[in-house]
């Protein structure tokens, strides 16, 4: 693929994955070169309806979300989800454990019925997405890794280990021998251990691997004296839209 | 004689892969091509002797690499062919590619130990299921071009259906020429489809040759070893002259990364042929 | 091999002049229970007193977790260069497991294909072993690893007031005449050492017994109940794999820049308890569930390389005990396995 047209786009969500984009810092001018940017809601005021490869911030949680994702999804040939809300529904998910009903009452009180608000999902709930650019935030290196990767035509290589590898290439103490826990033994990599390399707990922002263990997480966690509830939350943080249970164990 | 890569690395990187050209592409099926590669530096050209079952790293620079068996004749000094179905990144790259277009090479790699001197005054059996045809063509050329030293060859070859047959051409001008027995056979045939219906091992009870003067090299996908094994051990053919070619993911190729290990054996370096009695109780081999 | 002593008073010199002469990498303690080698600036920063380190510090000076290899342009005119970063270091401190784990690796890249880049690294790497605390998992003495035979220059073992310096290369020697006071060893030093590897022998809280675990490991191999029961619990996280002193597995990866004109090929420690270790293009898996996984890495650690080399690839220093989170450990596993063949 020579020069693709990129759009980047913003659904439900903070901004905070287009800020990413944004913060290439020394590889930014060799991105932005590297392709043609022609619609950045972000960053640019031109906006266009001609792209090949769609990089989509947040998550649906509006009718209007859906009517902007279904209309990128006819332009653009590949769809990328970049940050949790868009590949896991992220934090926007945790609307549902009250109810949209219920939680659009909390908030709005008697306005409710002027939001327009449906229950939170990922992108690929609804359209085809190609590649997940994960976390809250993704990180730039794999924003940048999978666009490169189309341009050469290979498959990006996206991580579907725990995050205890990269914890461990790195030479971290382990967050349990600090006292505290993570979600890093079930979480997928592809941050680079960012968490738990400030010696904070993961709290699995890019979604379970492939096949998590997920019982063993549940008595991991209850031996460091942590409840079923505290249990839950820990997976529901950025994964409240998609029950993760254990497979074939 | 094979290169040796000991001698290289003393000056030089076992991960450095030397530079070839693309020279010719050919279509073999729908999803198979053929690339004919030259390797550009003209003394390492020279020093890129293989046997029959070896193999080299390619790498298409800015992808990756992957290994691939060779399946020229060792006999054509100037080049050698590789046949390459696009099923992962670095294959897919090889297909998009010109004539004309650099690639890496490292290699030749393996033991490459079809006992082909062995062979010799002995009938020889060739059973090749779909991709598994390009590791054995190279012994097969081998044999052709030194045809009367050999008794009876027979070819055994199953697709899954006749477009996906490799090398059609060559099997044709072969069937005519009677230098071999060749038995063909497709899981899904077509109206103009004239041979067997089904997989490579429901020929094998045909096979009428003697276990004491009789070689067997098998190559195709891991399931179709177990079957065909336990078919040639029914008929008595001796573990010490049955060869297979076997893989295993490799990221390196020269027996270091540890990944195509089976057992106490690494693919790259103690393979990629085996001979049955060799792997009989190497668990997982197979 | 020659044999010296040096005054503990004088310790404190040697490894200062060590400082000065050389990048020094030495256990620092990192948190209450851990300590990791680093490189040192003053005797201060050091600390010997250390039971526990998260990472084998030979494996990960000559063999970086991530390293590149070679750097290439693309187009037309393709330059691929051999990339090597190597430098004069000496490691300080190690124990004699972790010199033997070392000694693994030494083997492994120099068999068949020589791997430059971790022999040059080796090549300018000095070591200094001490016979270090155990920790509660080390079973080090269980595999014959807890004495280093070679793999050093200079090994010091405490006998009181001073210590016992066995000096195992030219190189040894001459780091002892230059930047120390080393005397001869006496009778009374002599006898005092032969009782400090008495002594020492004790250390080692975990004893397991490895006798016919060859022919118990073949007997139940097929034992998929077994496998599976063991594996369980396992997060198929790696940890095991790469804190290991003698895990040598590693990926190779391209990255190409992101202006398109060239790239990087590098390595990264790779792991054979995750799930995609054995997966080919086209989608096969040799490997797909955990038992087996978990199998296939007892074989390799306590197996292949007896066959092989004719020595565990286990020194047993108990990281892999120490790291894993779902509680699997490999000696509890060994007496699983003679348990299972004993019913």
């Amino acid at each position: 693929m020579s020069k693709p047209k990129v759009g980047v786009f913003g659904l439900a969500g903070c901004g905070g994955c287009q800020l990413e984009i944004l913060n290439l810092e020394d590889e930014l001018i060799d991105f932005i070169c590297a392709v043609d940017i022609v619609h950045f809601t972000e960053a640019i005021t031109e906006h266009s309806d001609t792209y090949d490869i769609a990089l989509i911030e947040g998550s649906v949680s509006t009718k209007h979300d859906l009517e902007r994702l279904e209309h990128i999804a006819s332009v653009a040939k590949i769809i990328i989800a970049i940050g949790a809300c868009s590949s896991t529904g992220g934090l926007n998910c945790l609307k549902n454990l009250y109810g949209t009903e219920k939680a659009k009452e909390l908030v709005y009180g008697d306005k409710k019925d002027w939001i327009d608000a449906i229950d939170t999902k990922p992108i690929d709930a609804y359209v085809k997405v190609d590649y997940h650019a994960r976390g809250c935030p993704p990180t730039r290196a794999e924003i940048v890794d999978i666009v490169k990767s189309l341009i050469m035509g290979k498959v990006p290589e996206i991580p579907d280990y725990p995050v205890c590898i990269e914890c461990k290439r790195l030479g971290n103490i382990c967050v349990y021998e600090t006292g505290g826990t993570c979600m890093g033994p079930v979480a997928r990599a592809g941050c680079n251990a960012r968490c738990p390399s400030a010696n904070s707990g993961c709290e699995a922002c890019r979604g379970p691997v492939d096949d998590p263990n997920i019982n063993a997480q549940k008595d991991l966690l209850d031996r460091y004296g942590l409840t079923v509830e505290d249990i839950m939350e820990g997976f529901n943080l950025y994964n409240a839209c998609k029950k993760i249970e254990q497979k074939n164990k | 004689m094979v290169m040796d890569l000991k001698e290289k690395t003393k000056t030089e990187s076992i991960y450095v892969p030397d530079i070839a050209t693309i020279t010719e592409i050919k279509d073999l099926t729908p999803t198979e091509k053929q690339f004919k590669i030259k390797i550009d530096d003209p003394v390492k050209r020279k020093n890129f002797n293989f046997l029959p079952g070896q193999f080299v790293e390619l790498t298409v620079f800015g992808i990756g690499e992957a290994p691939f068996s060779i399946p020229s004749s060792p006999n054509n000094k100037d080049y050698f062919e590789l046949c390459v179905r696009s099923i992962g990144s670095v294959s897919a790259a090889l297909h998009r590619m010109k004539a004309g277009d650099k690639v890496g090479i490292k290699g030749p790699l393996g033991k490459g130990y079809f006992p082909y001197e062995k062979m010799q005054g002995n009938n020889v059996v060739i059973v090749a299921g779909g991709l598994g045809m390009a590791p054995v063509r190279s012994i097969l050329l081998q044999i052709l071009e030194d045809r009367k030293s050999y008794k009876d060859v027979t070819l055994i070859y199953g697709c899954v259906d006749p477009q996906s047959m490799l090398y059609k051409d060559e099997i044709k001008k072969l069937q005519e020429s009677k230098e071999l027995d060749i038995k063909l056979t497709v899981d899904r045939p077509d109206n103009s489809w004239k041979g067997a219906v089904g997989v490579c091992t429901n020929l094998i009870p045909q096979l009428k040759y003697q276990p004491q003067d009789t070689y067997i090299i098998v190559c195709g996908p891991p399931v179709m070893y177990k079957f065909v094994i336990i078919e040639l051990e029914e008929k008595k053919y001796k573990p010490e002259n049955i060869f297979l070619s076997l893989e295993r993911r490799m990221e390196c190729g020269v027996g270091k990364c540890n990944h195509c290990h089976i057992g106490n054996k690494l693919v790259c370096v103690d393979g990629p042929v085996f001979s049955l009695w060799e792997i009989k109780n190497l668990k997982e081999a197979i | 091999m020659l044999y010296k002593i040096l005054d503990k008073k004088d310790f404190k010199d040697f490894v200062n002049n060590l400082i000065s002469a050389y990048e020094v990498t030495a256990p620092k303690k990192i948190s209450q229970a851990l300590h990791d080698f680093f490189p040192i600036k003053s005797y201060e920063e050091m600390d010997l007193s250390y039971k526990r380190t998260t990472l084998p510090p030979a494996k990960k000076m000559l063999f970086p977790s991530n390293e590149a290899l070679a750097s290439y342009t693309v187009g037309n005119n393709i330059e691929v260069k051999s990339l090597n970063e190597s430098k004069e270091q000496l490691l300080f401190g190690v124990g004699a497991w972790d010199i033997n784990g070392m000694n693994f690796l030494d083997r492994i890249f120099s068999t068949d294909f020589i791997d430059e880049n971790y022999m040059e690294k080796r090549k300018k790497l000095k070591v200094i072993g001490i016979d270090a605390e155990p920790s509660d998992a080390n079973f080090a003495s269980s595999v014959g690893s807890e004495f280093a035979k070679e793999g050093f220059d200079l090994f010091l073992s405490d006998i009181g007031d001073k210590y016992f310096v066995r000096i195992g290369t030219a190189a040894g020697a001459e780091i002892a005449s230059k930047f120390g006071d080393f005397l001869d060893a006496s009778d009374v030093d002599y006898s005092a050492y032969d009782r400090q590897m008495d002594l020492y022998k004790n250390k080692f809280n975990v004893n397991v017994n490895l006798d016919n675990f060859f022919e118990n490991f073949e007997i139940v191999y097929g034992k998929k109940d077994l496998w599976e029961k063991l594996a369980k619990s396992c997060f198929s996280c790696g940890s095991c794999n790469l804190v290991c002193p003698t895990c040598f597995c590693f990926n190779v990866r391209d990255d190409i820049k992101i202006d398109l004109a060239g790239g990087i090929k590098s390595r990264q420690w790779d792991s054979c308890m995750i799930s995609n270790y054995g997966l080919v293009a086209g989608g096969h898996n040799f490997r797909p569930d955990e038992a087996n996984r978990l199998k296939q890495r007892y074989r390799c650690k306590l197996k292949t390389f007896v066959e092989k080399f004719g020595q565990y690839s286990c020194v047993g220093c108990g990281r892999c005990v120490e790291a894993c989170l779902a509680k699997i450990n490999i000696y509890e596993d060994i007496n699983a396995v003679k348990e299972e063949v004993s019913i």
